[in-house]
């Protein structure tokens, strides 16, 4: 009952990670619905419409329910503790953001028990096919009221997180002695106050077209369903940073840690941050090169400079390593495993970045294999590092390390053979978002191959929750830093009090905790 | 003091803000020229404007010579409440009577107003509760 009512931010950090992992698996078995769709030609599982719902609703969930809030999750464990506060500075508001994330969620959700079926208009609900006269289900609707709400909770807590790293930190704790997970999460907290705006007014547009006769989208009423795409997209394109951004500061704690080193260039990596955040704004019109209404050039090249920041940070992190007393309990196997596979996706993002080849490629599963090597690699697999890493943080217990292993290379395995072969699919020309192909179109092999690696990950994530259920069934026993970390939260005990610190060590460095350890020697 | 010393001397989270301003204001213009479309240079030249009402109020409310952070730690923390609870149930049924007319609107109107009224008596509570721990200071 307490766990409805508390303020608490590290129950309110765990409530949103439960919640937002409980949104995962049902992404993940609609994902595997899919997979097995498409696993032969024909129709075995689902219809045309009702694969239109499903990958409408995995990429919502995964996207809005998953991705985003995960982030939260984690910074609303971390920052106070970080920082070295006792709490967020708006408690209430931190609560108050959890449940409207819950409740949009559960709408969203609710779909399924809507007179026609949960939405089928795709995650970007492009006009005119969200309008009214072609999806005519409840769940449209109550995918953009839920949507709208889950907006509402991200600005709410991105003004919380925003407010407490500015002005709860302990003394000492100058801007730039802030840990890397802090400043990933202050940057992404701006993008989400000026990005989601814009995602709320498009829904709110869009549900006055369909419910209360406006035509902003309605090109045959006068209305622009290009204005729905230019509203998405600036909210979309940072939204991939909001959701990959404080993923990337989970490795930047985690790789010096298992490096035994401080990060490689701790004020670039602050920079690149920085200039990931700004130019996120100025490039989301590369999702649109196709319509010939936006100036492909200029967004091109500016979607070629957005991968020099981003460079800079792999580039940080493989110095982090070099020469380094390296370790590889499961966290840094994860970190590893995210370098390898974001590369793929990033790489893949430079040739979609070229007007000609996106072109080529525009709405074929190269695309779909380049989102998920980007997204998935980018924040599933650092979600992992970082829950690995700090499980015992949160629960004072550690997670098995042989079936962390399992897990990891199950999904290292299963993701290379989901997602390698959807490029030679969109190279081929497969198209994405289709139920069925033909069997004369050659395809069939690399799909079943595609499907086998789902279920691949599918296992992974089964031998996880075995590793959490047994981990949970022990008394706790970690004590406040059983990594030898660098930063303020493994100076509180495992875990935290309510309170979170009963004192702080001097903090001198973006590293206190390693420097109080050096400094009271072996 | 010159404006861009005094802008140099603000500390990072305010240039922070003006820096995001100025980008955002000078790739708008860039856009504007290069396209002359209308939606999108609208769209930056707004996120320029308000980060640039951000930064510029940071720097006037900023004190700069004041080493930051200050640590505070005033005020207490809040007792456990159902009121963000009954706040957030209220309004996700509110916005349903978008949808399904206004018996929604009725139903979560209570628990709206019950959680807000709560909420609000709490935070009351605790500012009368601070300024009696204060006075004994003064």
């Amino acid at each position: 009952m307490t766990w409805l009512t508390t303020t608490d931010h590290k129950r309110i950090g765990i409530l949103y990670l439960v919640s937002a992992f409980a949104f995962f698996l049902l992404g993940g078995v609609i994902a595997l619905l899919m997979r097995t769709e498409l696993a032969v030609p024909g129709l075995q599982v689902t219809d045309e419409h009702g694969y239109n719902q499903m990958f409408t609703m995995h990429g919502t969930i995964m996207m809005l329910l998953f991705a985003t809030p995960t982030s939260a999750a984690l910074a609303n464990f971390l920052v106070p503790l970080q920082v070295g506060t006792a709490d967020m500075v708006f408690p209430r508001l931190n609560a108050l953001s959890f449940w409207l994330f819950l409740f949009g969620g559960v709408i969203v959700l609710s779909g399924y028990a809507a007179a026609g079926g949960p939405a089928d208009i795709g995650w970007t609900g492009y006009p005119p096919n969200s309008e009214l006269a072609y999806s005519t289900t409840t769940g449209t609707d109550l995918w953009i009221i839920g949507l709208a709400l889950t907006g509402v909770a991200s600005i709410l807590g991105a003004l919380n997180f925003t407010v407490t790293i500015y002005t709860r930190r302990a003394p000492g704790m100058s801007m730039l002695r802030l840990p890397i997970f802090c400043w990933t999460v202050l940057v992404t907290a701006i993008l989400i106050l000026f990005s989601f705006p814009a995602l709320t007014s498009a829904l709110a547009m869009l549900l006055l077209d369909r419910r209360f006769g406006a035509t902003f989208f309605l090109p045959s009423e006068g209305g622009d369903a290009i204005l729905w795409q230019h509203l998405f997209w600036f909210f979309g394109h940072p939204e991939v940073y909001i959701v990959i951004l404080p993923f990337f500061g989970i490795l930047s704690e985690v790789i010096p840690v298992f490096a035994r080193k401080p990060l490689f260039g701790y004020r670039a990596f602050v920079l690149a941050t920085i200039l990931i955040g700004v130019y996120s704004f100025t490039v989301w019109a590369h999702h649109m090169f196709t319509t010939g209404a936006v100036a492909n050039p200029f967004f091109s090249l500016v979607s070629f400079i957005i991968a020099v920041p981003t460079g800079i940070k792999v580039f940080n992190w493989i110095a982090t390593m070099w020469r380094g007393r390296l370790s590889f309990p499961t966290p840094m196997l994860w970190c590893l495993g995210f370098l390898y596979l974001f590369l793929f996706g990033g790489i893949t993002g430079i040739v979609l970045g070229s007007p000609p080849l996106d072109y080529a490629f525009h709405d074929t599963y190269f695309v779909v294999a380049h989102m998920h090597n980007v997204l998935v690699s980018g924040t599933v697999f650092a979600l992992f590092a970082g829950l690995y890493f700090w499980f015992p943080k949160m629960t004072g217990r550690r997670l098995s390390e042989g079936l962390g292993r399992i897990h990891f290379w199950s999904w290292v395995v299963g993701f290379t053979l989901t997602f390698l072969p959807q490029y030679q699919l969109g190279a081929s020309g497969m198209p994405r978002r289709y139920a069925d192909y033909p069997a004369s179109a050659g395809w069939t092999e690399l799909n079943q191959l595609s499907t086998l690696g789902s279920l691949l990950l599918g296992v992974g994530v089964l031998v996880f929750l075995v590793a959490v259920a047994l981990a949970l069934r022990r008394p706790p026993d970690q004590p406040p830093d059983p990594w030898g970390a660098n930063s303020l939260e493994w100076w509180a005990d495992s875990p935290p009090a309510h309170h979170n610190f009963r004192s702080l060590p001097p903090i001198r460095s973006e590293r206190p905790v390693f420097d109080a350890r050096h400094e009271a020697g072996p | 003091m010159s404006l861009v010393r005094r802008l140099l001397h603000d500390p990072e989270e305010t240039r922070f803000f003006l820096f995001l301003s100025v980008f955002a204001l000078v790739i708008g213009a860039i856009y504007w020229f290069v396209s002359y479309e209308p939606a999108g240079s609208v769209l930056l030249l707004a996120f320029g404007a308000a980060t640039g009402v951000m930064g510029v109020v940071l720097h006037r409310t900023g004190r700069p010579g004041v080493d930051r952070p200050f640590l505070d730690e005033t005020g207490r923390f809040p007792s456990e409440t159902p009121a963000p609870l009954a706040v957030g149930a209220g309004l996700s049924l509110m916005a349903l009577a978008t949808i399904f007319g206004p018996a929604p609107l009725v139903v979560g109107l209570l628990p709206f107003a019950w959680g807000a009224w709560t909420w609000l008596g709490r935070a009351r509570a605790e500012l009368d509760a601070e300024v009696r721990d204060d006075e004994p200071r003064r």
